[in-house]
């Protein structure tokens, strides 16, 4: 997942893209370490030191990691727990809908 | 590495990669701190022996060979922290500080040691010396340790006595919570049980609301009603690794992946 995740985030730098982290390590010192080793470019919340019992997957209901949530421009939830190409599919028809949006503005725009 | 798995599996290897110390400032600093460092130690050098042992020649080739019984030894090889002996000590220590200041160490063990003596340890301090304390929430809250290793009878038991005797909100709401838990798990439970699991959920809601155990409640009815695809996404409002403040509304107007996630 991770080496997929980091791919994704340098292929779409250009774009108005974000992969946002919820990063459930009880431990930062470890997440630190392991970051650096597996090339982590990407921002995330921390869940705290409870690790997976933590306050923000604790208020989602996430009981499966990693759980996904893709969320158009807008701020709507379009897609749940995509993964690999379809997560990459996903965000590319997110990014193209947003592109055609600017081209052809909606009438009383 | 493959990171689909369960948050139940996680938890418990999370008990192997031991925590930081979570909650309340202890009162005695120097002594606990240096029992919490001491098990974060112990638990990294595991961490590490064990990535040492998978990278290991000796390792791959017992894995190709499909040689079980080289890999058993091997795994042997590498021991996990003592958790008995930390959870004694610990214990030991949670003796030596009675009154409120105990309570730090006992919280401590609830969270921390996966193991029946420890646990049923940690219940028979908390019966005897803290069964009407404030923060007694902080050694509830892990319950699913206590359960699981004290006995599920002699926890639920206990969750009872706190109910009935404990003055203050959060104790009673986590004892509730886990109680109400433990009978929605049974599938037996007779239909005067459900009624009651009932009933404890919706008094833990009000004595718990606004704090992570009131979230955690209403978790369900939030995934239903706020985080279906079409909604709009709720924010999130919290801190990255660095300690820097952010929101994710603060991504409006971009494509967002929220990815919960974690290395373990």
């Amino acid at each position: 997942m991770i080496p997929h995740e980091r791919s994704l985030v340098d292929r779409l730098k250009d774009k108005p893209f974000a992969l946002l982290g919820i990063n459930s390590d009880k431990d930062k010192d470890y997440y630190f370490a392991e970051a650096k080793t597996m090339g982590v470019v990407w921002r995330s919340f921390w869940n705290g030191p409870k690790g997976t019992s933590g306050p923000i997957s604790g208020k989602w209901n996430v009981r499966g990691w990693p759980t996904i949530y893709v969320v158009d421009h807008k701020g709507v939830i379009r897609f749940k727990n995509v993964r690999g190409e379809a997560m990459d599919k996903a965000v590319d028809q997110l990014l193209a809908e947003m592109e055609q949006e600017k081209q052809e503005p909606k009438k009383g725009d | 590495m493959n990171r689909t798995r369960s948050a139940l599996a996680a938890m418990l290897l999370a008990v192997v990669i031991p925590a930081q110390s979570g909650g309340q400032q202890p009162a005695n600093r120097a002594e606990y701190d240096k029992l919490v460092a001491e098990w974060t130690a112990a638990g990294k050098a595991y961490s590490a022996a064990q990535k040492e042992l998978i990278a290991s020649e000796a390792y791959k080739v017992a894995v190709a060979a499909k040689d079980n019984e080289k890999l058993t030894s091997l795994r042997a090889s590498v021991t996990r922290p003592d958790a008995k002996a930390f959870g004694e000590r610990t214990l030991q220590l949670a003796d030596q500080f009675a009154g409120d200041e105990g309570l730090d160490f006992l919280a401590f063990a609830a969270t921390s040691f996966a193991e029946a003596s420890v646990q049923k340890g940690v219940l028979e301090r908390a019966q005897k010396t803290y069964l009407k304390n404030k923060r007694l929430g902080d050694v509830i809250e892990n319950a699913m340790m206590l359960s699981r290793f004290a006995g599920q009878d002699e926890t639920r038991a206990f969750f009872d006595q706190v109910i009935a005797e404990n003055p203050h909100a959060m104790p009673r709401a986590w004892a509730m919570y886990w109680e109400a838990q433990d009978i929605q798990r049974n599938k037996k439970a007779s239909d005067e049980d459900k009624s009651k699991a009932e009933k404890m959920l919706a008094e833990a809601t009000k004595l718990s609301t606004g704090t992570e155990l009131g979230d955690r409640i209403a978790a369900p009815t939030f995934e239903k009603e706020r985080l279906q695809i079409g909604m709009e996404v709720p924010n999130i409002v919290g801190e990255d690794l660095d300690g820097a403040a952010f929101e994710l509304k603060d991504y409006l107007g971009k494509v967002v992946v929220l990815d919960f996630w974690g290395f373990w």
